[in-house]
């Protein structure tokens, strides 16, 4: 596989928007004192923002745009790219992206694309954003990449309810020719499909009656088929052995270690986890942030959500080396290694 | 150095409780200390102490800790 670096594209500014309501771990009855403990300590997840029925993905990735370009003083009819990372858009057909196009009045040559991708969702949209940037010359971009997650998922799944919540995010990248260079590693292994799938609902096993009646798959775990499973072993291992590894290989390739970087930010699944990746590649705790306990995992967008909630302050102040590294549904993942500087980063917004 | 039963016994152990029971022939989904989150637990002290990530379907194979033992052997050798 080739090195993946683009040189001349630069990242302004990161926003991020979770839903206001909020569920809490401690108090989900359903879970004995046991779960909720290791939920809470091990997991590392307390508190889970959750979308209403009238709030979609767009409406927080809407949001987190609208808050981003005024910030930034950007003139919505200059962006000529938007790009929608999300596995919960408006509708089946049409993708969301042209909506959004339409609500943030960007012009009507501008390129508008939905991308259906999860926990690499982030890392992904980078580098589609920035690849067609530098190929077609696009000027300014916006990477929109956000789940309400929590609407696929059973209420009485008690394996997958406490970690998932929603979250939207907007990124703005724009042509520069002194910005550095970004390197990405990005793979996928589709053999392991399964292991974070809807069964369900699609085109391979359309909706029928029978796969939406409720099923016990074992005790505390009631769901359909046309809602989201997990075996969460097969994501931890998957985490622990390939989403190490792979940064590893970033590292050693650039011939760097975690001494050249300020933070590393994981895709928060499970506080767990993520200690033994940091712990396997060379990370400090203090290097590693997590916004787990707040907000949980929100799908494709823990790392924008990592970003604005825990460490706006070093991006809004001056040059920060980070790692990036998004893994899970595919299952995939996506790393790259980029130097921020001085981004617009608005508080976290509650819609 | 090749490990032994004993030091994948100890390694194991230090992920329980004191008053768990972890011994070789223990099968391990009856313990009461016993969980998903546990299993996740046992998995990185595997990986961290023997460079081996045991994988989730040959996991869910094995039923006593031993039987852990010589799936990590095994892994390691391969």
């Amino acid at each position: 596989m080739p090195d993946l670096s683009i040189l001349g594209v630069a990242l302004r500014g990161i926003a991020a928007a979770v839903p206001s309501g909020k569920e809490d771990n401690a108090e989900l009855e359903s879970l004995s004192e046991k779960s909720k403990k290791e939920i809470i300590e091990r997991v590392g997840i307390r508190y889970r923002h959750v979308a209403d029925t009238e709030t979609t993905a767009s409406d927080l990735c809407l949001a987190s745009a609208e808050k981003l370009l005024n910030e930034l003083s950007w003139d919505s009819a200059d962006v000529g790219l938007l790009i929608f990372v999300t596995q919960t858009p408006d509708h089946i057909v049409p993708g969301s992206a042209t909506q959004l196009q339409h609500k943030l009045g960007l012009p009507q040559n501008a390129i508008a694309l939905d991308i259906n991708q999860g926990c690499a969702g982030y890392v992904y949209g980078m580098s589609v954003v920035s690849g067609m940037m530098k190929s077609f010359g696009i000027r300014k971009a916006l990477l929109l990449v956000g789940d309400t997650i929590t609407k696929m998922i059973s209420p009485t799944d008690n394996s997958i309810r406490p970690i998932f919540a929603d979250a939207g995010s907007a990124t703005a990248f724009e042509l520069d020719a002194a910005a550095g260079e970004m390197h990405f590693k990005l793979g996928s292994k589709g053999a392991d499909f399964e292991s974070i799938h809807v069964p369900h609902g699609g085109f391979r096993f359309p909706t029928t009656d029978d796969s939406l009646k409720k099923k016990e798959i074992s005790e505390g775990i009631v769901r359909n088929m046309c809602q989201l499973s997990m075996n969460g072993q097969a994501v931890f291992t998957f985490g622990l052995s390939t989403v190490a590894g792979e940064i590893n290989k970033l590292l050693t390739e650039q011939g760097s270690s975690s001494e050249d970087f300020d933070l590393l930010v994981l895709h928060q699944a499970n506080q767990f986890l993520n200690d033994a990746i940091a712990r396997k590649v060379g990370f400090s705790k203090e290097k590693t942030p997590s916004s787990l306990f707040e907000f949980g995992n929100t799908s494709c967008a823990t790392i924008p959500v990592t970003l604005v909630s825990q460490i706006s302050d070093s991006l809004k102040a001056g040059k920060v080396n980070l790692l990036l590294s998004g893994f899970g549904v595919g299952l995939s993942w996506g790393n790259v290694i980029l130097t921020t500087d001085r981004l617009v980063c608005p508080e976290m917004i509650y819609v | 150095m090749e490990p032994t039963l004993n030091d994948f016994i100890e390694a194991i152990a230090e992920t329980f409780s004191t008053s768990a029971q972890v011994e070789a022939g223990v099968k391990f989904r009856e313990m009461e200390e016993w969980s998903s989150m546990q299993a996740l637990i046992v998995i990185a002290a595997v990986d961290e102490h023997f460079g081996v990530t045991l994988p989730e379907k040959e996991f869910r194979k094995a039923e006593t800790f031993e039987d852990l033992f010589k799936l990590t052997i095994s892994l390691k050798d391969a």
